[in-house]
């Protein structure tokens, strides 16, 4: 076994490590590069879909929250719109109750004074009969002299009718 | 003491094309290429998306220094360039280290080097006609003036020439200066316990006690940061000097 010389070219040798630095360059690219490579690739993949999902489920609980958001809101205007009604309603009916109950009061008074004014009519013509006889008793005795019933109504009458409407 | 420094070993020769001569610095990185591919085939096997593994953030992590440091010096549109990085930087490192292992470093023979900046070149010159035209590239040889002709050919070639050199030297020199120090080292010891007195000073003299431990400290910086930082000067040059080469 011989020794080449420290500084020395030799053709062969460098022809030889040019192409082990190719094969070096094709094994580093076949064994390291390309694999790590290819992992790194597939883990931006993944972590693009994990964020694409996750935009999408915000999207989607953005959409949700605005629905209910919107439903609420019906239902508030429900709930205002139907104790609007049920206020109204009820004003309604206190004041047809109100107003029932001024009829009938109305028609009470009304059924009241015209049974005083029938009962008053009825008291008046009693007394006017009783007076009438009265005063025929009163005369006769007064004038001492029959007087005839027929003659003398006329004028009974008429001395009554002063007294009623004094009455 | 006589001390020898050689070159590569040459094992054997091919007796075809007038030989070829099979020598320490193709064996060393032919291992170191094995050593390579399964060192980053087992920590590239099994890899998931979610749940690595420590082997796998090992893998990822060298990935991405290389990737980073390709995309901050050349730029997202030379990523093409990433094997070629990744693997100088990878033989560069594994074949200064070899020393470690008491084996020949390929990167102390000048061929290796020398091929390595040869690649270099024919890119750096693929490139500079590409984005001059043939034309512009013949031109720009007779820039500023006709007469820097002579000197912006020997620039240009000494462009692979200075990587090839630069790096060589490095290594070399820490395995020669290793070297010396060993000898010296043993030498030293020789003298040392050759001082005691009959059969034991002989015994003890032919012990080499001093080099335990000293010469690794040398290591550490002839042959660790040596390693690390012409395998790092080299790839920063070929990533400058081809991606700069189309302006």
């Amino acid at each position: 076994m011989g020794f080449q010389q420290l500084v020395a070219v030799m053709p062969w040798t460098i022809i030889l490590q040019i192409g082990n630095l190719l094969l070096t360059m094709w094994l580093f690219k076949k064994f390291l590069l390309k694999p790590v490579q290819k992992i790194l690739q597939e883990r931006q993949a993944q972590v693009d879909a994990d964020l694409d999902a996750a935009q999408a489920a915000r999207a989607e609980a953005e959409q949700s929250k605005k629905e209910y958001a919107a439903s609420l809101d019906g239902a508030k205007e429900e709930a205002a719109r139907l104790v609007r009604t049920a206020t109204k309603t009820a004003q309604d009916h206190g004041e047809q109750i109100v107003l029932e109950a001024k009829q009938e009061a109305a028609a009470i008074r009304a059924k009241a004074a015209a049974d005083i004014e029938r009962d008053r009519k009825n008291a008046v013509n009693e007394i006017k009969g009783d007076i009438s006889d009265m005063a025929v008793a009163i005369a006769s005795k007064v004038v001492e002299k029959e007087i005839s019933g027929k003659e003398h109504e006329k004028l009974i009458e008429e001395f009554i009718e002063k007294m009623g409407e004094a009455v | 003491m006589k001390l020898e420094v050689n070159g590569a070993p040459i094992y054997f020769e091919i007796p075809i094309l007038g030989g070829i001569p099979i020598t320490g610095s193709l064996v060393v990185t032919w291992g170191a290429m094995i050593v390579l591919t399964l060192v980053c085939a087992w920590l590239t096997h099994d890899m998931k998306v979610r749940g690595i593994s420590k082997r796998q953030a090992v893998a990822e992590t060298i990935y991405g220094l290389v990737y980073g440091l390709v995309r901050d010096n050349m730029g997202q549109k030379w990523m093409g360039y990433l094997p070629l990085v990744t693997a100088l930087f990878g033989l560069s490192v594994s074949c200064s280290l070899a020393s470690l292992l008491g084996l020949w470093s390929p990167t102390a023979d000048v061929n290796t080097t020398l091929a390595w900046a040869l690649v270099v070149f024919a890119l750096i010159t693929y490139h500079k006609i590409r984005g001059h035209g043939v034309g512009g590239y013949l031109k720009s040889y007779t820039e500023p003036i006709f007469l820097m002709t002579p000197f912006n050919i020997l620039g240009e070639v000494f462009t692979p020439v200075s990587m090839a050199f630069r790096h060589f030297g490095n290594i070399v020199s820490g395995y020669v200066i290793s070297m010396l120090i060993y000898a010296a080292l043993i030498a030293a010891n020789h003298a040392l316990f050759g001082l005691l007195p009959g059969v034991v000073g002989e015994v003890l003299g032919n012990i080499p006690f001093l080099g335990i431990g000293i010469p690794a400290l040398f290591s550490l910086y002839f042959d660790w940061f040596g390693s690390f930082i012409q395998a790092f000067i080299f790839c920063m040059l070929t990533m400058i000097f081809i991606s700069t080469a189309e302006d």
